[in-house]
């Protein structure tokens, strides 16, 4: 699906609802939502072009998020991964033996 | 044919006497050197009829058979090449002054291996305040991992506190209030970049899971805990357990999860907060962690109240050692001297010392100060003092300290093979104490040969020698000869390795009582006293 879109000159972002607004209203309950999104699903982006977002503001707003969530879906398995270290041997071996046992 | 090997006489004794071990031998081999220029004195004495490998062998088996000495069985041992023979328990070496008593230490320090030798003490040569203070510091010293393991809990909570820092986190505050005033003022006069809904807003909170954490760790331990497991095993289900902890970490998963992904969302803000600032006129509000900032002025009012809770008097670590009681006690600082010492630093603390009463302020006083060193700091907020008691309560005074330290090395002779004691009754000025170093003596003697030189009456006479030597320097047409007549103490007369032989009530006499006429009139003295 998605996220981020450039229309009418504007940068847009869909929120939580499933509409597009305009990327200066973007909150950070929204941005979550976004990162929930790009974790979980297969996401796409209108490539950030200077050309064709008239607005000074939306620029700088459009820029930063699409390139964060860009390097995010790129990265999305290691971000995952990364908070499940802790205590991974424990939990595999504890799976393993409450199999084992019959539950 | 099997024995083993001991390298000292009282190695050998110990292993007589423990029925475990093997038949002992004293073996006298050496192994040669430049510079050796005496050979050992050790050997064994078997009791065989002829000298045959049977023979041997069947001595070797019965620890009854083998001995230290010819005649003397296990209580005498060879110690030089002359012949001269002592116990292998207590010993006690008597004479005049220069008839070579400290010579014949020293010759058996330099024979045998293994020595402790305790050399004369003498409290006339040093400076009475020094010693104190060195012994102040030596008792310190080896009971200063105590200490620091009382400070560590308090050292914990200074490393946290170290972090806190009341004043910026008053300025935070101060700029979010004047920033959110003007920007309201300022309302209505907003651009596009001011008007951007990422403008204002406020980063996520994010924190720590330590309880989660520290409780997965818990029921980790339950789980795998082998010392007790029976008995856990009878009140919990193991498998539920396992359960439990299952849950319990992959909910910690998703936390962590979530943490990430809000700290990424943090950055990204601040990076679009930064870029919109530059390009406005408008006034951005500061965002500050509320929570955080009274979090931390609770700790440093908890710290505050942990500090003076701390520097109240009490007496935190007491040791019993053969009748004295070294004690450590805590309090306040009074004296900026006393702060520097206990931090061994060149600065001064006048300064500091102000802002004692004020823990915090005393704590940033002391960041500040740039001679110090971080790590060291929770030294310098309680004073921990040691005192040594003697047995009456009284801190101990010259003479005793003397004794204490001649206690701690008898203690750790113990290590050794051989102790020897060059007068120790000459740093000591209370009667009572005598008799407990007596005691000591004699115990560390049942499991190694001492040597003890004296010219007391108390310890002389009561600290019971297995064996008299006695030391005398005579003349004989013109020529200076030194001998050594030694016995034991029931003997009428002790005898030198070259035949001569003198009399024992002489010997104990002159040395013990410093000559006959004094003996008489303190009899007479005593008689007195007895006759009340």
């Amino acid at each position: 699906m998605k996220l981020l879109k450039i229309d009418n000159n504007l940068g847009h972002f869909l929120d939580r609802s499933g509409k597009f607004q305009p990327i200066d209203r973007i909150t950070k309950e929204d941005l979550l939502s976004l990162v929930d999104l790009t974790l979980n699903e297969e996401v796409e982006f209108d490539q950030y072009d200077k050309e064709k977002i008239r607005n000074q503001a939306h620029q700088i707003v459009y820029r930063s998020i699409h390139e964060k969530l860009r390097g995010l879906r790129d990265r999305k398995q290691e971000f995952i991964d990364e908070s499940e270290r802790l205590y991974l041997a424990e939990y595999e071996r504890y799976k393993d033996e409450i199999s084992q046992q019959g539950a | 044919m099997t024995a083993g090997e001991v390298d000292s006489a009282k190695k050998f004794i110990r292993a007589i006497k423990d029925e475990t071990k093997l038949t002992p031998v004293l073996f006298s081999d050496v192994r040669v050197s430049d510079g050796l220029c005496r050979l050992p004195t050790r050997q064994s004495f078997l009791d065989c009829g002829e000298l045959t490998f049977s023979a041997i062998r069947a001595c070797l088996d019965d620890k009854g058979k083998v001995s230290l000495s010819e005649d003397e069985g296990n209580s005498l041992f060879q110690i030089f090449d002359d012949g001269q023979r002592m116990s292998t328990g207590l010993n006690v070496l008597l004479g005049d002054r220069s008839t070579g008593k400290t010579y014949t230490l020293d010759k058996i320090n330099d024979v045998c291996e293994g020595v402790k030798y305790i050399r004369q003490f003498s409290l006339v040569q040093r400076d009475e305040a020094a010693y104190e203070r060195e012994f102040k510091n030596e008792v310190q010293r080896k009971r200063s991992r105590f200490v620091d393991v009382y400070l560590s809990a308090f050292k914990a909570v200074l490393d946290d506190v170290m972090n806190v820092d009341l004043e910026s986190n008053k300025r935070d505050v101060e700029n979010y209030i004047s920033s959110l005033l003007k920007s309201a003022e300022e309302a209505d006069r907003r651009d596009a970049y001011s008007k951007v809904a990422l403008f204002d807003e406020t980063a996520f909170p994010v924190r720590d899971d330590k309880v989660l954490k520290d409780l997965i760790a818990s029921v980790r331990q339950v789980i795998e805990n082998i010392e007790y497991r029976e008995m856990i095993e009878r009140h919990v289900d193991i498998q539920s357990l396992k359960k439990l902890a299952c849950e319990l970490i992959e909910l910690l998963w998703s936390k962590a999860l979530e943490n990430r992904k809000r700290l990424f969302l943090n950055g990204l803000i601040k990076d679009i907060k930064e870029s919109l600032k530059m390009r406005t006129s408008a006034v951005q509000v500061d965002d500050v962690d509320l929570y955080r900032v009274s979090m931390e002025t609770r700790k440093a009012g908890r710290f505050s109240d942990i500090v003076n809770s701390l520097r109240k008097e009490s007496v935190i670590f007491e040791e019993s050692v053969q009748g004295f009681r070294v004690v450590a006690s805590k309090g306040a600082f009074t004296k900026a001297g006393e702060i520097k010492s206990a931090s061994g630093a060149k600065t001064s603390f006048k300064d500091a010392l102000k802002e004692y009463g004020d823990p915090y302020r005393y704590l940033q006083a002391l960041m500040s100060d740039d001679n110090l060193v971080r790590s060291e700091l929770y030294r310098l907020f309680v004073k921990i003092e040691y005192k040594i008691l003697n047995r009456y309560g009284f801190e101990v005074s010259g003479g005793e300290r003397s004794e204490f330290r001649l206690l701690q090395e008898i203690k750790d002779a113990q290590n050794y093979d051989v102790l020897l004691i060059d007068e120790p009754e000459s740093s000591f000025d209370n009667m009572f104490l005598k008799s407990d170093v007596n005691q000591i003596i004699r115990e560390i003697s049942e499991s190694m040969p001492v040597v003890v030189v004296t010219h007391n009456s108390t310890v002389g006479a009561s600290v019971g020698a297995d064996y008299l030597l006695y030391a005398s320097k005579e003349v004989e047409s013109g020529k200076v000869t030194y001998r050594i007549y030694s016995g034991y103490p029931t003997d009428k007369a002790l005898k030198s390795i070259d035949g001569q032989s003198i009399k024992s009530h002489e010997i104990m006499l002159n040395s013990l009582e410093a000559g006959r006429k004094t003996y008489e009139s303190r009899r007479r003295g005593y008689e007195a006293i007895e006759d009340r």
